[in-house]
């Protein structure tokens, strides 16, 4: 016969009269899946515009320099929709699973993204020298030195990228930081 | 498993979605608030942390299949979200390493604490404890059997019974 465990009955009893719960859980839920909805939309709407956007384009203007263009975004449009693929597999993240398969997962996920950090960056200096090249062939009246030196050239490669590097450079080291703590995890956790 | 459960769980429409998870908060939302609080200190970041685990479930809930109990399935989600919360944040609760020697914090025993100041030692102590520990201590705490605390981890119930066995240890020398 199982024997009466007074102590851990006791613990119980004291934890579970600790019930407070935030009194607007429900409509915090409702505001949260609201949010993800609105976030799938747009991530389809940018690839609409941008796809969509370059071949409407290329049908109104029947160009050599529209259509080089047209292709070249959905070249790299695909590019971009392989990396994400082949970085997904394997790593679905099923909600409910157990506590250890979630940490495994996480942790790929976080190797997996700091993968897609590289790749995004590689894609970035692809598709600006694109830019710059298209822009120079095709739109461009100047020698090479002078189109380098026109302001929004200068404020894209001395602002923007800047910027953006440094923003990568932000995001990688808190990813690196996620791994480190998902892999202490895993250890403390397997015991 | 019930099949009838089953076959009611795998067809749900948003409204029903809606509903399901309003019927899990009621019955289940003060466990979840409990657990948060054994993850978080803060209670902002709790409250964060809580809004986390009810947004996952509302988008667990569609595929749930009744592969598990319910519990077993909120328990899951609970824990995976507290510990992608911890992991980005920079600092977490601080934790006790069983290496370390623990001072007796035990109160005079001739004052007498009331039973809300024994739940507020008790969380203190339980947040302190290693996090294999204080996985395993807060579904003992709920009341979740050995086989149910295996389940949500996906650790065997001869390596939770060792875990609790240790964590007991630990608590008893922090309360």
């Amino acid at each position: 016969m199982h024997e009466p465990d007074a102590e851990l009955e006791g613990w119980q009893r004291q934890w579970q009269s600790q019930d407070a719960v935030p009194p607007d859980l429900v409509t915090a839920v409702n505001r949260g899946t609201r949010r993800m909805r609105q976030g799938i939309v747009w991530e389809v709407a940018v690839t609409v515009v941008m796809g969509g956007g370059a071949l409407a384009w290329a049908a109104m203007f029947p160009r050599s320099d529209v259509f080089v263009l047209s292709t070249a975004v959905w070249v790299f449009i695909g590019i971009a929709w392989i990396a994400s693929t082949l970085l997904r597999r394997g790593a679905w993240h099923p909600l409910a699973t157990t506590t250890a398969a979630f940490i495994e997962i996480s942790i790929l996920r976080c190797e997996r993204n700091l993968q897609a950090l590289w790749i995004q960056a590689v894609l970035y200096v692809v598709i600006s020298t694109f830019n710059l090249v298209w822009i120079y062939e095709y739109q461009a009246r100047t020698s090479v030195i002078d189109f380098l030196v026109e302001p929004i050239v200068i404020g894209f490669l001395a602002v923007v990228t800047p910027a953006l590097a440094g923003i990568w450079w932000w995001y990688r080291r808190r990813l690196r930081r996620e791994h480190a703590n998902l892999v202490s995890l895993r250890e403390q956790t397997s015991g | 498993m019930n099949m009838e459960g089953a076959a009611e769980w795998s067809a749900l429409s948003a409204d029903e979605v809606e509903r399901r998870v309003t019927r899990l908060l009621a019955a289940h939302a003060a466990s979840l608030s409990r657990l948060a609080r054994a993850y978080v200190k803060d209670q902002a970041d709790r409250d964060d942390l809580l809004q986390d685990i009810v947004v996952a479930i509302w988008r667990a809930l569609p595929r749930f299949r009744g592969e598990c109990s319910e519990r077993t399935f909120l328990f899951r989600i609970a824990h995976n979200r507290a510990i992608a919360y911890i992991t980005r944040r920079r600092h977490h609760t601080i934790e006790v390493s069983e290496e370390m020697e623990i001072q007796d914090a035990r109160p005079n025993p001739e004052e007498a604490l009331s039973s809300e100041q024994q739940g507020r030692q008790l969380f203190d102590a339980v947040q302190r404890l290693p996090l294999n520990h204080r996985q395993t201590v807060t579904l003992m705490l709920e009341g979740l059997s050995y086989s149910e605390i295996a389940d949500v981890l996906g650790i065997t119930e001869t390596n939770v019974g060792a875990r609790l066995t240790r964590a007991r240890q630990l608590l008893r020398k922090l309360l």
